[in-house]
This record gives C-alpha cells, structure tokens and sequence, in this order.
C-alpha cells in the first residue's frame, strides 16, 4: 500500500497534476481503507497531544497553587483538572494500542469504583506517616494514580472540610504526585501513539478494530456512565455516584466531551470508510445523529445529581439517553455491519 | 488472501458423503427449534460442553451431541469459563468465569446440578480445573487475591467435594491446568498476570510479570520444574498434552502491539521451545490465543484467536502450518474421535474440521448461542 502511495506521488510529479495523482491512488489494495486508519491517526494523534499539554498544564498549576494558594490559583486548578479531564474523556473511546500497556487506561481513571477505593486510598496515603512521593503514588495501584484522586483531592466535599484538605503539606505532596503521574502517562502514550503511526496504517485489522472502540465507548456510556445512575441498570434507582465524575460534577459534562471526541476523532475516519463502501446515506445518518445527540447537552447542566433529582430534567436526560442509545444502534447496526464489523463474545472480552 | 497457499475463506462446505445423513437434521433446522444444527451431519462420538450466553443475555452450560441434538441445558445466573469430566463420565464439573466465585458439580448425563462450591475467603477460582486420573481428586487453579499468590485447590469428589488441600504456587495467575500423560504430574499455565476482584479486570502488574510453564508432583503440588517463555509479558493461559507426553500453551501477549512474539509454546522432554508462524498468520493473532487443543496421537494441533477471527491448524511435531481458517470470535477447540476438531465461536457458528480432508472444514454448524473460549 505504501508503494501505490508511493506511485502515486511520483506519478503527480511526473504529470503535474494533483486531480490525477488522487485518480491513481484509488484503485490499489485498499486506499481508501489506508486513509480512513491515516486519518484516525492522524486525528486520534490531535487528542493525545491536547490531552498531553493540559495534563502539562494541570501539573504546573498544581505546584504554582501548592507553592502560593489563593482563590485565584485554587480556581485556575480546578479549571485546568477539568480541561485535562475533558481531553481525557475525547480520547477514552481508543482501547488499543500504547493506552493498553501498563493499563494505561485505568492509570488515568479507575472506573467504576463501587468499593471507593479511590478514597480509601488517599485517606491511607494522607494517615500515613511515610512521605508521598511519585513512587509511593505509584507503589499505591491505578486507584491512586488518575484523574479521579485528583479529583477527590479538589472537589470531595466531606474531604473539604478535613484539616487534610488542600492545601495541606500531604494534599499537596499527593497532589503534585499524582499530577506528575497523570502528566507523564499523558506525555507517553502520546509519544508512543505517534510511534506507532506506520505500523498502524499498515495493519488492516486496525480497521475493525478502532471502529469496535468506538462501539464499545458508546455501549459503555449507554450502559455504565448514564444507564446505572439513571436506575435503567442493575440496581434500578437513581443513584449519581453509580456514574463518574460525580465528585467534580462533571460527569454530564464529561459524556458530552466523549462524545464530541468521538465526532471529532473517529467520525471523519469512518466517513471516509462508508463513502468507500459507497455508504454515504449512513454516514449522513451518522453526521445527523452526532450532531442532534451532542445539541441535547444544551439544555443539561454538567453534573448529573441535580438532573437525577427533578423529574422534568430527567425527562430531557432520558431523550440524551435514548438518542446515544440510538446513535449506537447506527453505528453497530449499520455502519459496523456494511463494513463486515461486529463485536464478537470472546474477541471483545475473553479471559 | 492466500497464504502459503493454505488459507480458506469461508465459503460453503462442500457436500460430503455425509451430507447423505443430514436429511432429519435440515428437518430440525429448518423447524427452527435447534439450539445447534449442523449442514451436514457429524461423525459419531463426538460431544462437546460449553459455557454459553444466551439469546436473552442470560448463561448457560449447554452439552451437545454428535446429531446436533442439545442434551441437556443448565441456565446458570453468572458467565462461565471452562470445566472438565470425570473420568467416568459421571460428574461435570462447570466453573464461573474469572474471578470465579463458585464451581458446580452436574449431572453428565441429565445436567441436573448436584454440588456447589465456593471458594476459601479472599479467594477465587480462575475458571479450570482437571480431575485426577481415579477422577477422586479435582484439581482447581485459584488466587489468594489480597496476596495475589496463585493456589490449586484440591477437592475429594468422594467426599462430596470437600476441599482437602491447598497448594501454594510460587507464582500469579495460574489458569489451566492438565495432567500428564502418566497421572503423575499437573501442567499448569501460570499467567503471570496479577488481578484483584476490587480492581474489575484491571491486570495490575504488566510491569512485573514472570509467566511460566509449571510442572507439579500430582500428589503433593511440589514444583519439580519450571519454563519460562522467551518474553515477560508473554502470558501462559491454556494448554493441551498429547500421549507423547508435548505440552503445548497458547499464550497471550500484553506487551507492545507492535511486536510480534510467538504465541504458541511447546514443552517436550524438559525443553521449552516456541512455535513461529508464518507472518500474515502471526499479525492476525492480535496478540491473542483463546483454546488449544491437541490429537493426543497424531500431536496436530489447533488455535483459536477470536481477536483475528482465525483458526490455525498446525502439525506439533514440525511446527509447520496445515491451514489457517477464517471463523469470526473463534472460541472453543476440542479433539474428536476420530482424529478431527470441533470448533465454536462466540456469534454461533461451528466448524468441524475432517481428518480425512486435512482438516479443512468438513461441516458447518449454526447456532443462535454465544459459545465461551472452551469445550471440554
């Protein structure tokens, strides 16, 4: 494939004419496969970088805050844990890949925690007598060494209101350690998606494999992130913690930023993919569906506790909940089917 | 896409003289009845169990016959993994799927669940076991989860499998096990992998790993040796011993996507070796093996990789690859009777693969069940 690329691009320089070097290109192997991964690449290497540089900037504010706190710096934390929190949830949907080494994935967000360990572990961390370090931080397990610490060190409100609580010389020490933990995770997997650039083109299963990620983080957040707490799950109550980003109240606000990840990130490649598969009618529908799903968070807040709470903001929530569920449908139903995608029992989760 | 000439695409089988037999099965098929149904019908003496979901999201264990008849259905609330018969016959015995909270002892022949046993505190079982060679002792892989220390657990079927003995492995993750050929020795697939039922299926320790092929004095669990393969993140998970006493693992690896390391293992006369495939088949793995299993005489054996969508077929004793198949979330693999393999998968479909044809596919079943990694 790279050879035809190659052809290609010596043939345009030979005839002088753009139009015809794109003419050229179509009929090998499978261009257009190889644009749609180019493409996904190329696009998934965009939200790796934004989520590495704010993930820079939350472990600078985290140290300029510890090293003089104010309101100002206090706020400018908060924004910037959001900011990387949000780039995180754009990329989240890529299971594959330099994210899968060390579980990388669950080192960002350890989710769902129905046991709190994340709490537990930073009261043993803060109780504890040893000094808190990046090495402790990471000595103490995935629960330990995301953005969900981070957020219970900003925005647990019982926590706030211990002698504990920021800025405290050990928040602190967790804080930065933490941070630096999420920064460097961040720093690397970008580095090494890039790396992995050449061998991801080159591979045709890659294909199937990116669009399962985004059927998956799709069935997740139907399921998981708005089913359970909304009490369409197991445990068929209202219940905000079920969701994440409770504690920050973000966790509306950050399915919206998946999804918008998602649109930014894998639709381009899968439209390209469809038009190949002369499917453009469903890669109109999915446009469509993307775009009226991600319009219903205009009349939904951030957080999900005060929506679970009002009956007539649950009713908005359920019309959210009831379009993901139809984009997913889309998605697996059509796209991934036209293609020869499905998602298999054991491909996608055997022991 | 060919390779080596030896790919199938999967294209209608041809009709066999079997095809002759399958008159009462299309009947049934077409009936719509037919939890299993086969195009054309299979040799005698073949019969698989498997965990199963179910079309209503619910599990089951399900046992099959050679008619595509469906003996017998057990509805269980929590996914399954693997299981092993008694040696005569009687006892089924089923396990949950990691982490394994319970075993179930069913009845062979009705599927009537007789026992059900849990795990010791802070324990879990990892969804195999193997009975001894008297079937009087089942021999099961566990984690001690808080220490993450690997354990079989030893269980007196004739004393209504009462947990006798516990045997501390110097190691994490031990998976399937089996025994040799003579009944002295358990092989143990040691994954290497650290998980803790807290954590969901988060794999704790990819930085650590130390997987190995373990061989244990039956009747004491003493090591007597270990193998390791050639990468630390090469994680040993199934097995299957042929009569000459070759151990062969499926391993799955959970280092660099971009790498490519053997998957197969190989263990004969104390030596560990790995198995390369040719490149195309390799890069379709995706890293993954999910069953293996092997003709006990003939020593042909055959993987599964549901991530590749691919059956491979290979000779042991040359490591040369008799064909690969394509068959989407290939799962489980078991040797037939007469020299064959039975092959499922998780969206339904079967293959059985005809000794006498090379081990291209002789039938095709259909099935409206999803079909776990294993048949036993």
């Amino acid at each position: 494939m790279r050879h035809s690329l190659c052809r290609a691009v010596f043939l345009s320089a030979l005839l002088g004419t753009q139009t015809l070097s794109v003419a050229i290109a179509e009929p090998q192997d499978s261009p257009a496969e190889q644009n749609a991964r180019a493409l996904w690449h190329e696009n998934i290497t965009t939200g790796y970088q934004a989520l590495a540089t704010s993930a820079q900037a939350l472990s600078d504010t985290a140290t300029l805050y510890c090293n003089a706190p104010s309101e100002h710096t206090r706020q400018s934390l908060e924004s910037h844990w959001r900011e990387a929190f949000s780039n995180w949830q754009a990329v989240r949907f890529v299971d594959f890949g330099p994210i899968e080494l060390d579980s990388r994935a669950w080192q960002l967000q350890f989710w769902p925690d129905p046991k709190n360990l994340v709490g537990t572990k930073a009261r043993q961390l803060l109780s504890a007598d040893a000094p808190i370090n990046r090495q402790r931080v990471t000595d103490s397990g995935v629960a330990a060494e995301g953005f969900p610490m981070l957020e219970y060190l900003l925005f647990d409100a019982p926590f706030n209101q211990t002698e504990q609580a920021l800025p405290g010389d050990r928040s602190c020490a967790l804080l930065k350690a933490t941070a630096t933990v999420v920064n460097d995770n961040a720093t690397d997997l970008s580095a090494d998606w890039q790396a992995l650039a050449e061998h991801y083109q080159a591979t045709d299963s890659y294909t199937a494999t990116t669009v399962r990620s985004a059927m998956t983080a799709l069935d997740i957040l139907v399921e998981k992130r708005l089913g359970e707490p909304m009490g369409l799950g197991s445990s068929q109550r209202r219940l905000v913690y079920a969701g994440d980003a409770w504690r920050s109240g973000q966790s509306l606000a950050a399915a919206e930023a998946s999804l918008s990840g998602l649109q930014r990130y894998f639709l381009p490649g899968l439209i390209r993919e469809l038009e190949h598969a002369d499917q453009r009618g469903i890669a109109n529908d999915l446009t469509d569906q993307f775009q009226a799903t991600l319009a219903r968070f205009d009349a939904l807040p951030d957080d999900l506790a005060s929506v679970l709470e009002d009956d007539q903001r649950y009713a908005q929530l359920q019309n959210l909940y009831i379009s993901v569920q139809q984009l997913e449908q889309t998605l697996a139903l059509q796209a991934a089917v036209a293609l020869g995608i499905r998602q298999g029992f054991n491909s996608s989760d055997g022991d | 896409m060919a390779i080596n000439g030896l790919m199938e695409k999967t294209s209608p089988a041809p009709i066999s003289r079997r095809a002759l037999l399958a008159g009462s099965v299309h009947c049934l098929l077409a009936s719509g009845l037919m939890p299993l149904s086969w195009a054309t019908a299979l040799p005698d003496a073949i019969a698989a169990l498997g965990a199963v979901r179910l079309p209503d999201g619910g599990y089951a264990l399900a046992a099959v016959n050679h008619q595509a008849e469906t003996l017998w259905t057990t509805p269980f609330a929590a996914r399954c993994h693997g299981g092993c018969t008694s040696p005569d016959g009687n006892d089924v015995v089923l396990f949950e799927r990691r982490p394994g909270w319970s075993f179930q002892v069913l009845n062979g022949a009705t599927g009537e669940i007789q026992q059900s046993r849990l795990p010791e505190a802070e324990e879990h079982f990892y969804g195999h076991g193997v009975f001894s060679p008297d079937g009087r002792f089942l021999y099961a892989t566990a984690s001690h989860y808080e220490s993450g220390q690997g354990r079989i657990a030893v269980f007196d079927a004739r004393e209504g499998y009462r947990r006798s003995a516990t045997w501390a492995l110097d190691g994490i993750g031990p998976h399937q096990l089996e025994l040799s050929p003579d009944g002295t020795q358990l092989i143990v697939a040691l994954g290497g992998i650290q998980t803790h039922p807290d954590y969901d299926r988060v794999k704790l320790n990819l930085d650590k790993m130390d997987p190995a092929l373990l061989f244990l004095d039956r009747l004491t669990g003493q090591e007597q040796s270990r193998h390791r393969p050639s990468d630390s993140q090469l994680s040993c998970r199934h097995l299957a011993v042929s009569n000459d006493a070759v151990t062969y693992v499926a391993c799955q690896y959970h280092g660099p996507e971009w790498q490519q390391p053997p998957l197969i293992g190989k263990h004969h006369n104390g030596q560990w070796t790995e198995m390369t495939l040719p490149a195309a088949l390799q890069s379709r793995l995706n890293h993954y093996l999910a069953s293996i299993a092997v003709q006990p005489a003939s020593d042909i054996v055959v993987v599964t990789a549901p991530r590749g969508g691919l059956v491979v077929v290979l000779d042991g004793r040359s490591g040369n690859v008799i064909r690969g198949i394509d068959l989407y979330d290939a799962a489980g693999v078991k040797p037939t009777d007469d020299g064959g393999f039975l092959v499922s998968s998780g969206t339904g479909d079967w293959v059985w693969l005809d000794p006498g044809e090379d081990y291209s596919i002789g039938s095709r079943g259909t099935s409206a069940w999803a079909w776990d990694n294993h048949l036993f």
